[in-house]
């Protein structure tokens, strides 16, 4: 009896099957490790950004013997067009009228011809990439990165129970504070960080407008607890970004924030750029933020 | 099994070894994938690593669900972190990941009252940073606050919070 052989050429259902089995599996482990591999091109882009806003500081420092002012009151600039001339960006600089003027000077940061020429145009050095960018009324952009503004609030005074430490940048645009105010040491203190963009009419992140260009650190890194805005209705709380209306116990603050799978990234006065991660203790971040407190900061806690 | 039921029935005459090696091999491979799958769903080093737990519970004021605020947890103990959330229709959850570590708390919460007015459409103007609206919650639940309460070692669920005006 002779046994016929099947013929051999093809492949079995089984064989197909366990192979799209395992495609299935490795494709499955790629795709977000691809999506991953993006955000951490986006990331670099962004702490590059923070080196280049921190260069900017130290070369602005060495022309002028001080920081950048933060903002002069509400609406007659902030440090974003001070340092612009630092980041090859004179020719916008120049254009902002009335820096650190009042309204009986000339116009403020929203009107024009500011807002078409300056404060209406998005500027990549201070946009993070992995953020949603937003304009939030008209034009006038949003942006990613906030000076510090110490431990407390935008009020910089003491807060429930917690001691305004001192900061590197101050409300007053007149107050020059320079390095040597940096008495915890400029590698134990934070000097620009990452805030989220508002969207729609949020204005978390307006930087143009002297409220939203800083940051504080009574709040924790990306924290659950609320921004908090003078009025709700510049306040749009999307995931991630919950905020609130100022209140004397909780006065208007804004936390850092990012889009960063984990952390934000932060510029040190030293000009380093470090990332921190949420899960870092808001007292550890305090201790960052202050610039004349005199916290031992232990980095096997960072 | 339906798999191996067809290719039996395909093979007319199977040679009981290569039969039992096909079934073997199929095992072995299925139990390969079993563990790559089991290791790519595990939640992993995230979360819970350091020691947190989440808390979720209700807040009432006035004996009404707290419709927006904050609750805050404020360790009492070393050791213990500082963390929180939004109070929604009276409800909080923080999930493990922004939880607490177990231990005793002091708890504050916060609620705005009536929001200044402003226009979205223009760019704000003076005073925005020293303008601030009243708040709704007595200073004994926030500020100056007596609430306490400890969280357990697997973190708690149903806490309830009352809390009144000023």
């Amino acid at each position: 009896m002779t046994k016929r052989q099947l013929p051999r050429g093809g492949f079995t259902l089984v064989e197909l099957l366990v192979v799209i089995a395992i495609i299935g599996v490795m494709v499955g482990l790629l795709l977000p490790a691809v999506q991953a591999a993006r955000e951490a091109a986006r990331r670099m882009q962004c702490s590059n950004n923070l080196k280049q806003i921190g260069l900017a500081m130290h070369n602005y420092h060495d022309s002028m013997g001080r920081f950048p002012a933060t903002y002069a009151s509400c609406c007659w600039g902030t440090w974003n067009v001070l340092i612009m001339p630092y980041i090859e960006q004179g020719n916008v600089s120049t254009l902002y009228l009335n820096w650190g003027g009042t309204d009986a000077t000339g116009p403020r940061y929203g009107a024009a011809p500011n807002s078409t020429n300056v404060t209406g145009r998005r500027y990549a050095s201070f946009s993070c990439p992995s953020d949603q960018e937003n304009a939030p009324i008209g034009t006038l952009t949003n942006h990613n990165y906030a000076v510090n503004f110490g431990n407390t609030s935008i009020s910089q005074a003491n807060l429930n129970g917690v001691v305004f430490g001192g900061a590197p940048f101050v409300g007053n645009h007149l107050r020059k504070i320079g390095f040597r105010d940096v008495i915890d040491g400029t590698s134990n203190t934070l000097m620009v960080g990452e805030v989220r963009q508002g969207q729609r009419s949020d204005l978390r992140g307006f930087t143009w407008w002297g409220d939203a260009s800083q940051f504080s650190t009574y709040l924790a890194i990306n924290s659950p607890l609320p921004d908090r805005i003078y009025t709700l209705a510049y306040c749009n709380p999307v995931r991630g970004m919950p905020c609130d209306a100022s209140t004397a116990a909780n006065p208007t603050m804004f936390a850092s924030r990012s889009q960063h799978p984990g952390g934000v990234n932060t510029g040190l006065c030293d000009g380093s750029v470090r990332f921190y991660s949420n899960s870092l203790d808001l007292n550890i971040w305090r201790a960052l933020s202050t610039s004349a407190a005199g916290e031992v900061i232990d980095s096997s806690a960072l | 099994m339906n798999v191996l039921t067809e290719r039996s029935a395909f093979r007319a005459t199977p040679v009981a070894s290569q039969l039992y090696w096909s079934y073997r091999w199929l095992g072995k491979t299925l139990a390969l994938l079993a563990i790559f799958l089991a290791t790519a769903s595990t939640p992993g080093c995230s979360g819970t690593a350091d020691g947190r737990v989440p808390v979720a519970g209700e807040v009432k004021l006035d004996g009404q669900l707290l419709d927006r605020g904050s609750i805050e947890f404020h360790p009492l103990e070393p050791g213990g972190m500082i963390t929180g959330g939004m109070v929604t229709q009276g409800k909080f959850d923080i999930p493990a990941e922004q939880g607490a570590k177990p231990g005793k708390y002091q708890v504050r919460v916060f609620a705005s009252g009536e929001t200044i007015a402003a226009d979205p459409n223009l760019p704000p103007g003076p005073q925005t940073d020293t303008a601030v609206s009243a708040e709704r919650i007595a200073a004994k639940f926030n500020v100056n606050s007596e609430l306490e309460t400890e969280i357990g070692p697997t973190g708690n669920q149903g806490l309830l919070f009352e809390v009144s005006g000023p």
